[in-house]
């Protein structure tokens, strides 16, 4: 969490208390029609992210189920829509055969995720592979670009013992931060694409991105990278560190070949995602980012392109008007009582049209 | 959509546990939550405002000028 207050509270549309964790990733069907995906499960929003269906599972045309951690969803052409989610070899049976397993998995649907075809296999066996999530890029050729990250080593820290080892302490108590803890591994990152819309991948041709802190070879992990499209086919890559700020590279041919990663001029204390939207936003910042402050993770995602029309959100009357006050008036139309931990749509908070707004509290 | 822009964090915070002299994960606690979902209009990344072109920033990263 963070102590620093949200800027402006008041003009939050909506806010949401889910259980998603670090796994969420989103798309735009049609209209203000979104699909949210996070795991095996799936979210629909018929009004622009509002309020959201109770979670429903998808499954293949072979019957399994489509999803996993490490999620990421994008809009292909037509009625595309592809999901990247992480698979494990169903022949490892110990849990360093699984975690070696890891790799990154395609589903294909031709109808905005009625349907969905077997996966397709991303990352070649032989090394652990992860990625951040909602980070699977179209870009403005059709070329979908995925950043991954590998990791290698020993899975416990210092004196043997097994993480988590990173924390802090509060109330003069030890705790476990929540996330990575550290990082005892030497990781790189690199990237597939694929200009076929999903059906085969490549990766990019000038190996791994890896952190060298100097040329006598000591290195920094680098992991969770995260792409946006500057320019057609520039693209611009950051990663987590852990030195204190992210790092970023550039590639000039869509994903094929990148420069070393260097640290942005930015104080950043490690991971970022982002998503860029209008044409305007990237004349003005280059690319919006917005992202949270860590330990949170954040992911955004901008819908739309170029245009902007008058909003279709309505801002809903009866609701409380703090984000953070947790029970709604008393006649307003109330979701359930006791939600399903895992369904949006009933910790939804849409805050009313009020002038006055509420005094900022920390998010 | 162009109007507005979702945004997804973790968010996990610890707790007194109420019986035991440790803190606990808020998450674990009935309603507990770890993740907010921030639907922001596009005037919130402008200060309330319409979104505007600014011209510094094309030239924040270009070479000096003496």
């Amino acid at each position: 969490m963070s102590h620093v207050p949200m800027t402006r509270p008041e003009e939050l549309l909506a806010l949401h208390h889910t259980s998603y964790f670090h796994d969420s990733s989103f798309a735009q069907l049609d209209g203000n029609r979104l699909l949210h995906a996070s795991g095996d499960g799936f979210n629909l929003s018929e009004d622009g992210g509002l309020t959201w269906s109770a979670e429903f599972p998808g499954h293949d045309t072979a019957g399994n189920q489509v999803g996993s951690s490490c999620t990421s969803l994008v809009r292909l052409s037509g009625q595309g829509l592809g999901l990247v989610g992480l698979g494990i070899d169903p022949a490892a049976t110990t849990p360093e055969e699984k975690s070696s397993s890891n790799h990154l998995v395609f589903w294909r649907s031709d109808d905005l995720g009625q349907t969905w075809q077997p996966p397709v296999r991303i990352t070649p066996p032989g090394m652990a592979h992860h990625a951040y999530q909602n980070v699977l890029l179209r870009t403005a050729s059709g070329r979908l670009v995925l950043e991954i990250y590998i990791f290698l080593g020993q899975p416990y820290g210092p004196d043997n013992r097994t993480i988590p080892i990173w924390g802090k302490l509060v109330e003069n108590q030890w705790v476990s931060t929540a996330a990575h803890f550290y990082d005892p591994h030497f990781s790189a990152v690199s990237v597939f694409y694929s200009d076929d819309e999903g059906r085969t991948w490549q990766r990019n041709r000038d190996a791994e991105l890896m952190i060298l802190r100097d040329w006598s070879t000591h290195f920094s992990y680098v992991s969770e990278p995260s792409v946006a499209e500057v320019a057609p086919k520039r693209l611009l890559l950051f990663m987590r560190t852990g030195l204190g700020r992210v790092f970023q590279a550039w590639s000039n041919d869509e994903g094929e070949t990148w420069t070393r990663p260097q640290p942005r001029s930015a104080v950043c204390p490690r991971a970022i995602c982002w998503r860029y939207g209008t044409r305007r936003a990237r004349r003005t910042s280059g690319a919006a980012t917005p992202a949270s402050p860590r330990p949170s993770a954040a992911t955004a995602v901008r819908c739309g392109s170029s245009s902007r029309t008058s909003s279709p959100c309505t801002r809903r009357p009866g609701w409380s008007q703090d984000p953070c006050v947790r029970s709604p008036r008393p006649n307003s139309t109330l979701p359930p009582a006791s939600p399903p931990p895992s369904a949006m749509v009933n910790t939804s908070r849409p805050l009313p049209n009020t002038a006055a707004g509420p005094t900022p509290r920390s998010s | 959509m162009p109007d507005r822009v979702l945004i997804a964090h973790t968010y996990s915070r610890y707790e007194p546990d109420p019986t035991r002299a440790q803190l606990v994960l808020s998450r674990i606690r009935e309603g507990g939550f770890n993740q907010k979902l921030k639907v922001l209009p596009l005037t919130w990344f402008y200060g309330g405002k319409e979104p505007a072109d600014n011209p510094f920033l094309s030239q924040a990263y270009e070479p000096a000028k003496p």
